[in-house]
Order: structure tokens, then C-alpha cells, then sequence
């Protein structure tokens, strides 16, 4: 499938979130543009603090941005009234990290899971019941569940209740924002399977914001890495797990233990912590950290440039 | 093969817990043991015992809690016949845990240097400024940049990663036999994980100290240990050297296990939507804990609890169905 030649869903343009704290500012999102395509399922992976749920939560406004666009099926969200940016989200959904903290607690599941579609006047009475059923089954949960409240389930039932709330309204796009994180190992995996039959069955587009780089292979089919801030390397799934250019992405694949007691590989430590958020690196906001640093790197700071087939690096060493 | 000197042996041990229709029995005839000098992995799921193992090693059994039999050897006494004056001996100077959450087992109100000092001063006897100067010292040892100044910090001014390099230098002072680290990189980025294992194995070589590690990460005890203990809702199901484990799985709940871990180093084939997947888990069982999910089990599993059964050297399986 040639994806480049087709128009792409979402375009995200220049994106930065900056928040005030007294005199200082935190830079959570410093310029970040990426295109998703219709159809795909794209990573975005890096440590806690790299600014990648800022991110997603920019795109949705549901933090509003600081500054730039987000163009989604050629229409740049960021400039809609709340009234116009409040019938698309119909179109744009997220599933969220803590399921205690995101579905309400005084609601049983029939309740959360017909609001959104009450609100976006999608099915009239009978037309719900049949929507609640068909929703359920899709998530593999039992439609008795439905009468049940969030402490009656167990977390891998609530967390499909969350993705049930995001897919009811049949949107175009999701966002999953580290959905597996809160469960099991054994869950973990049908999870991600059932991610991936739904995108297959409803045609979503995904962005899946995560840690857990193996559940990001397995899932998805290109990747983009985030270091403080911006994205430092993109590309195909594949392409960034096996051949990874960037000083930062080797590090961080390297630091993932293989359940395989066959598999030796060289792991490369990165020494120190990621800085503050408050004081960003000047040039390349990696340079401190990154064991090829030059003297030039404190400088100049990197853009995304395509080194071929889609492979993007923010590195100006390469 | 070699017989090792065994440095914790745990056998038979049941606990249980008071629940809604009587007592539930939380473990259920946990048996392992932790020879000298090596890292032992305790893995499981959630609510499958290895933290609650963990506590009753420690005497930190909550009070609702009941020993309801079983032994745990501890080089040459069983700890559950000490008193609590005994068994504080233990703890700290042969016996250390490090806990999952760093934060709350610092001192908020205490600079970390003086906590690290106060081990000094009541494990080894030292006095005020020698036992700092030790601390510091420690603390630089553990890899913490700079650390005459970050041992003047509080806890709340370190990152979490620093907190457990304080945590493993206090563990370190008491120079125990035993150290119990209970998921100690939960909630770290994977490049601080990294590190804390590096520093892990090094002080474990350095100390010729034995490590129970707990983890539910398949990852980490392949990289990390030489043993591995599985555990399912309190039962111990395989015990076994990890090269062997991996190689040739035995229990179908190892198995399964292993058949749903997410690689990063290579593409991993979903399985087949698992419709009846029972998340719960059942300690109401009397025999095998893992029957109502098992896709081997027999009549007799629900009601008999299989015995240990050695399948290869030093690899220990219970289930009544060994294929």
C-alpha cells in the first residue's frame, strides 16, 4: 500500500504546548509536525515527561495548544469555535491511561457507554440498545456487564469499557494513550489483539502513545520516537526497531529486557537523567546525554530530515 | 549436580486472609528455596502471592493475616519460630527488602545522607561524622553524581530513580545475606531501569549476596537471574533455572505465559481473540488454582493438589498433567 500518495488524515503542524508556572515555563511540546494517514496505526513512544500524551491531548484540545495546527481531514482544528470543535469530536476519540481515574465511578457502564451517543444524537432508543449490544461484543465484554459500575470489573474490563466509550461513536480517529500500561502481562496481549481486529473491522486510524515498546511493534506500523519535547526519529515500525539511527532510540531499545535467555545484546547505558523541562538543552536537546556527541551538537539544533524510505532523524551527526 | 548451600528454604507455607465467606487462603503450600550467591526471579501476576511470600519472609505479615503452617528455613533456624526481638536481628542484618514504591520508604523529613548514615551508625556501630563520610561515600558508590551535595537533598527533591539508588545504598550498608527487592523499578523509564539493574547485579556480585527478585516482567528475569520461581493465585506452579524454563516450559500456565510475552527485538504473532479469557483469579480451589483456565485440566485437578515433581535437574513442576 503507498500511503504517501494519498491524503493524509491528520496534519499536525508546528505544535507547542508551553504551561507557566510562576516565572518559569515548561516546555512540554516544543514543535512537533507528523502526518497520520488513514488507516494507520502510529506509535508514539518515548520516556515519562518526553511530552507525548501533551501531545495527543493538544491534538484533541483537550488541553488547548500554544501554538500551531492540526489540520484533520484538511480542516485545522485549532481555529474551530468550541460549539464546531465539539460535533468533531465524534470523529476524534481517546482511550486513556488510568481507567479508575477516567471512567466515572458513580456510572454504570450502560451510562457511560450511551452518553457520547445521546450527546452526538447518533441512535434513538431502540437504535442504542443495539449500538450498547453491538459495542460490548466488540470488546468481548458480556452485555451484563452493562449494568454493572467500574469497581465490579476488573482492570482489563475496565479498560475495555474505555475503549468501548471511544469506539461507540465510530470515529475516524483514536487516541490510545498508554492503554495497557495498568494491566496484566497475559491481558496485555489480547488487548493489543483486539486493538488491532478493531482497527481492522472499523477502518481507525490510531495514534498510540506509549512506554511499552513491545506492544508498540506489535501494533503498529510506523513509529515516532519523542526526547523532551520533539520528535527526534520516525519511520516504519520495522525500519526503527531493527536499524534505529538515533543515539537516543538505540539507547532506549537497548534498555528493554527480551524474555529470551538466547538473546544477548548489547545494551547501551545512557548516563544521567533526562533535564528539566524547565531548561531545555539549547541545540540538540539530547547533546548531554548522547554518547557521539559533537561540539557542534550544543549549538545547532537538529530538524527531522529523511534519510530514505520514510526514516526521519533529527541527528545532525548523520 | 552440585549441591548449593541453601540460604532460604520455604517449604509448605499457607497463609490466609479473612474474606467474605470465611478465610481465604491467600498462599497455599508455597514451596521454594534461594541457594548462595545468585539472583532468584519471583514472578507472577497481580494477586498471585509473591509480594504477600515476600512479607512473611520479612515477619511483616499484616495482622489480618494467619500463618497457617509450613516452615521457613532461614540458613539453620525457621523464622516463623522466632520472636519478633529475633527476628528484628534478622532483618537488616541478614535479612533487607527494598519496596516498590521509593518515595514512601524514605524519610520525607530526613536528609537522605543522614538516613543512609543512620544504618551506618546502628548496623556497624560507627559514630555520627564517620557514619556520614561512610554514607556519602556509599551514595557515590551507587552511582549518584555530586553526591556530598545529594546527600544533604530530601527525597522529595530527588527523582525516583536517585530514591532508589539512596534505598539500595541503606541495603547495601547492612551488608545482608538476603536482599528482597519487590518490583524495584516499578514506574521508572525503562533507560533508569536499565541502570538500576546494572547496579543491581553489580553489587550483588560485589556483596556475594543472594537477590529474590520480584517482577512480573519476563524480560528482566531473563536478563537478570539465574532462577525463576512462578507463582498463580498463592500456588507455586515451576520452579526451574531459567535457560531451562524458557527452553522447555512445563506448567500449561508457564506456558501460556510465555506464549503471550511482546518482544521488542522481533515481531510477535497475536493470538486468536480469546473470548473466555477469566481474568479473575480463583483461590477458592482446592486442588490446582489454574484449572478453570487450564486447556489440559482433568477431574481430579480441581479437587487433588498436585505434587512437586522434579521433570529435570533442579526444574520442579506441579501439575497432574505432564505432558
Amino acid at each position: 500500500m503507498n500511503i504517501t500518495a494519498r491524503e493524509p488524515l491528520l496534519r499536525v503542524e508546528g505544535l507547542v504546548k508551553t504551561f507557566r508556572e510562576g516565572p518559569l515555563t515548561l516546555h512540554a511540546v516544543n514543535g512537533v509536525s507528523f502526518e497520520v494517514y488513514p488507516g494507520e496505526a502510529v506509535g508514539l513512544v518515548g520516556e515519562s515527561g518526553c511530552g507525548k500524551t501533551t501531545a495527543a491531548r493538544s491534538i484533541l484540545r483537550l488541553t488547548e495548544p500554544t501554538s500551531g495546527h492540526v489540520y484533520f481531514n484538511g480542516t485545522d482544528l485549532i481555529k474551530l469555535s468550541r460549539a464546531r470543535m465539539r460535533a468533531q469530536r465524534r470523529h476524534l476519540q481517546m482511550v486513556f491511561q488510568d481507567p479508575d481515574t477516567s471512567l466515572n465511578p458513580r456510572f454504570t457502564v450502560r451510562r457511560t457507554l450511551a452518553e457520547p451517543v445521546q450527546l452526538h444524537k447518533l441512535a434513538r432508543k431502540d437504535g442504542l440498545e443495539e449500538r450498547l449490544l453491538k459495542t460490548m461484543s466488540r470488546v468481548n465484554l458480556d452485555p451484563e456487564f452493562l449494568g454493572r459500575y467500574p469497581h465490579q470489573l476488573s482492570e482489563g474490563q475496565k479498560q475495555r469499557v474505555g475503549v468501548a466509550r471511544a469506539i461507540i461513536t465510530e470515529p475516524k480517529f483514536v487516541a490510545l494513550d498508554e492503554p495497557t500500561s495498568s494491566l496484566d502481562m497475559s491481558i496485555r496481549i489480547h488487548m493489543i489483539a483486539l486493538l488491532q481486529g478493531l482497527q481492522k473491522e472499523l477502518g481507525m486510524t490510531y495514534v498510540f502513545i506509549s512506554h511499552d515498546l513491545s506492544a508498540v511493534r506489535a501494533l503498529c506500523n510506523r513509529v515516532m520516537v519523542m526526547y523532551l519535547g520533539t520528535i527526534v526519529e520516525s519511520g516504519p515500525t520495522d525500519e526503527i526497531f531493527d536499524r534505529p539511527l538515533h543515539e537516543y532510540t538505540r539507547a532506549l531499545l537497548s534498555a528493554i529486557p527480551v524474555p529470551d535467555p538466547q538473546v544477548k545484546r548489547r545494551r547501551i547505558l545512557l548516563t544521567g537523567e533526562p533535564p528539566s523541562l524547565f531548561d531545555v538543552p539549547k541545540g540538540c536537546a539530547f547533546h548531554e546525554r548522547c554518547p557521539a556527541a559533537q561540539p557542534g551538537c550544543r549549538d545547532r539544533k537538529p530538524v527531522l530530515r529523511d534519510l530514505g524510505g520514510g526514516h526521519l532523524v533529527a541527528c545532525d551527526r548523520l | 549436580m552440585v549441591e548449593r548451600d541453601t540460604l532460604l528454604r520455604i517449604r509448605d507455607l499457607t497463609v490466609t486472609f479473612p474474606g467474605r465467606d470465611g478465610r481465604v487462603t491467600i498462599l497455599d503450600n508455597v514451596a521454594f528455596e534461594v541457594f548462595g550467591t545468585e539472583i532468584v526471579g519471583l514472578v507472577g501476576e497481580s494477586g498471585s502471592g509473591k509480594t504477600m511470600t515476600s512479607l512473611t519472609v520479612m515477619g511483616f505479615l499484616p495482622p489480618s493475616g494467619r500463618i497457617e503452617g509450613g516452615e521457613i528455613w532461614f540458613r539453620d533456624g525457621d523464622l516463623l519460630g522466632y520472636t519478633e526481638e529475633q527476628m528484628s536481628q534478622i532483618r537488616g542484618q541478614q535479612i533487607a527488602m527494598i519496596f516498590q514504591s521509593t518515595r514512601s520508604a524514605l524519610n520525607p523529613l530526613m536528609r537522605v545522607g543522614d538516613q543512609v548514615a543512620r544504618v551506618y551508625r546502628i548496623q556497624r556501630g560507627l559514630g555520627g561524622r564517620e557514619a556520614k563520610a561512610e554514607a556519602v561515600r556509599a551514595l557515590g558508590r551507587m552511582g549518584i553524581p555530586d553526591a556530598e551535595r545529594r546527600a544533604e537533598a530530601y527525597p522529595h527533591q530527588l527523582s525516583r530513580g536517585m530514591c532508589q539508588r539512596v534505598l539500595i545504598a541503606m541495603m547495601v550498608a547492612c551488608e545482608p545475606a538476603l536482599l528482597i527487592a519487590d518490583e524495584p523499578t516499578t514506574g521508572l523509564d525503562v533507560t533508569i531501569q536499565a541502570q538500576i539493574f546494572e547496579l543491581i547485579k553489580v553489587v550483588q556480585q560485589a556483596t556475594k549476596a543472594s537477590i529474590l527478585l520480584i517482577t512480573h516482567d519476563l524480560g528482566v528475569v531473563a536478563e537478570t537471574c539465574e532462577r525463576v520461581v512462578v507463582m498463580y493465585a498463592g500456588q507455586v506452579m515451576e520452579t526451574a533455572r531459567v535457560d531451562s524454563l524458557f527452553a522447555n516450559p512445563t506448567h500449561p500456565y508457564t506456558q501460556k505465559l510465555l506464549h503471550s510475552v511482546l518482544r521488542v527485538d522481533k515481531t510477535v504473532e497475536m493470538p486468536k481473540a480469546d473470548a473466555g479469557i477469566n481474568e479473575e483469579v480463583t483461590y477458592a480451589i482446592r486442588g490446582c488454582r489454574f484449572a478453570s483456565r487450564c486447556p489440559r485440566v482433568l477431574p481430579h485437578c480441581w479437587s487433588e493438589q498436585p505434587a512437586r515433581e522434579q521433570v529435570e535437574p533442579d526444574h520442579w513442576v506441579r501439575c497432574h498433567n505432564l505432558s
